[in-house]
């Protein structure tokens, strides 16, 4: 088995990197947090509109927001609230506690206002990174390794070249005894025999007939069925054409291993392993939102007309599904499938050196979203809409 | 020559490089196709005819139907393919 530098966390899970995250537990905080994170360089800001109002949401929320905040790359977590938000800050904290991680929280309306909430978590905040500083890599197996796959503004390359490429990863990582997950159940639509017939058991198949069933129909109840089957402005532009032809593309990132489990959105892969599907959203940034509240330390991305777009604190790997958008984003890209042609036809090399890179990137080695600081917001999908 | 590939043995649709005018010859594989009509990069060229009704094959699969008999050279996008 292949073996990264990781940093294990006390319920056994692995770290790629070693952060320290601060998050408002309400959108009303986020100006404070903010102020933290500028005066505090290194700490990691995980910014969102939500926490308050909407009853219904409440309680998907916070287990959404709790998981994404027990990925193993935190180190540790601040919370800051006001104190009469939707949220619980309290239950946040003692459910991450209770994975060992280090939990701080300060609310407002107790804590002597934003200034006071200030002090204490800037304090706070030093002292994790001190200890942080501490966290040894030791060494790990790739079994530790969870993976989440996404496609964002595809074109006719995306599907045959990176998201070929990204599928022959994933293969590679369960063999290795890891897991990879594929989403956005929208994007499935039209792979329902093709998955189910890969299913490990005929419950997954069901499970999986049934979301993308639900997804289909949504998208046809909002924008017309002929609309809901024929592809965006984006993808028309790109060569694609009908729904099915960008659904064969999007399942080639789950490469050819059977599936071994189905997930609800961000929810926790656990001891699973191998091929997983996951009912998410199609809109990339809570698409990759839910990937990491499953617990995946790194994100495979493939970009046909390309998209710089990062997570704050794990490591996304771009990969162009051709030359042009490779060169017009280079700063943004760390893989170019388009090398496809130039190796003739065939990605082999391109494989051989994008395996390479995975590890070092699992070992620390920055990718281009990283460098580029392009982790922006964290969105969540609030609702269980596919849309 | 301009290329174009083919992603699996039975399909009859193929994704061309470059950006392909009326009448140019892509070299695909082992074949030459002459395209009856302008083609932009990454779109796809019938490599094959195909009858009105019948599949359009890419990947491996059916991606959709042919509206109007197509004819090996054309473009093969949303005026002659639908779901």
């Amino acid at each position: 088995m292949e073996t990264f530098m990781g940093y294990v966390r006390p319920d056994g899970s692995v770290g790629i990197r070693n952060h320290v995250v601060i998050m408002p537990t309400t959108a009303c905080a986020a100006g404070t947090v903010q102020r933290i994170a500028r005066e505090v360089p290194g700490i990691i800001p995980l910014l969102h509109t939500l926490g308050c109002g909407r009853p219904a949401e409440v309680d998907r929320c916070q287990r959404i927001l709790t998981n994404i905040l027990k990925n193993p790359n935190h180190f540790a977590v601040i919370l800051v609230g006001i104190g009469c938000e939707g949220l619980s800050i309290e239950k946040i904290a003692s459910d991450l506690e209770a994975t060992g991680k280090h939990v701080f929280f300060t609310k407002m309306q107790t804590d002597g206002g934003s200034a006071g909430s200030e002090e204490k978590a800037v304090l706070k905040a030093h002292e994790y990174l001190e200890a942080a500083k501490q966290c040894k890599r030791e060494t790990v197996g790739l079994d530790k390794l969870i993976v989440g796959t996404e496609c964002g503004a595809s074109d006719g390359f995306s599907g045959p070249l990176a998201n070929q490429l990204i599928g022959e990863l994933s293969d590679w990582i369960v063999e290795q005894g890891g897991a990879s997950i594929v989403g956005e159940s929208i994007e499935l639509i039209g792979a329902e025999d093709i998955l189910a017939a890969r299913c490990k058991d005929q419950n997954m198949a069901s499970e999986i007939r049934s979301f993308i069933g639900r997804a289909e129909k949504e998208l046809s109840d909002a924008i017309g069925w002929e609309n809901a089957h024929i592809v965006n402005k984006v993808n028309l532009e790109g060569g694609m054409t009908t729904i099915k032809e960008k659904t064969l593309g999007c399942v080639r990132k789950g490469g050819k291993t059977p599936v071994c489990g189905v997930l609800s959105y961000a929810e926790p892969v656990g001891e699973r392993r191998g091929l997983i599907i996951q009912d998410g959203p199609g809109f990339d940034p809570e698409s990759v939102a839910g990937f990491i509240g499953s617990g995946a330390q790194l994100v495979l991305f493939s970009t046909g007309k390309g998209n710089p777009i990062g997570f704050p604190s794990s490591p996304i790997i771009k990969i162009a599904s051709c030359d042009d958008t490779f060169n017009k984003f280079s700063g943004n890209m760390d893989v170019n499938a388009g090398r496809f042609l130039a190796d003739g036809n065939t990605l082999e090399p391109l494989k051989a050196e994008t395996k390479e890179f995975l590890l070092s990137v699992l070992n620390g080695e920055l990718t281009a979203s990283e460098k580029q600081d392009q982790g922006g917001l964290l969105c969540i999908q609030t609702i269980t809409s596919a849309l | 020559m301009k290329k174009g590939f083919i992603i699996d043995s039975s399909d009859n649709v193929a994704i061309v490089l470059e950006d392909i005018a009326v009448g140019e010859t892509v070299e695909i594989g082992a074949i030459n196709v002459v395209a009856r009509d302008q083609i932009p990069a990454v779109h796809k060229i019938a490599i094959a005819d195909i009858s009105a009704g019948e599949n359009v094959r890419k990947f491996g699969d059916a991606i959709g139907k042919a509206k109007e008999k197509i004819q090996t050279g054309d473009w093969v996008h949303v005026h002659n393919l639908f779901c």
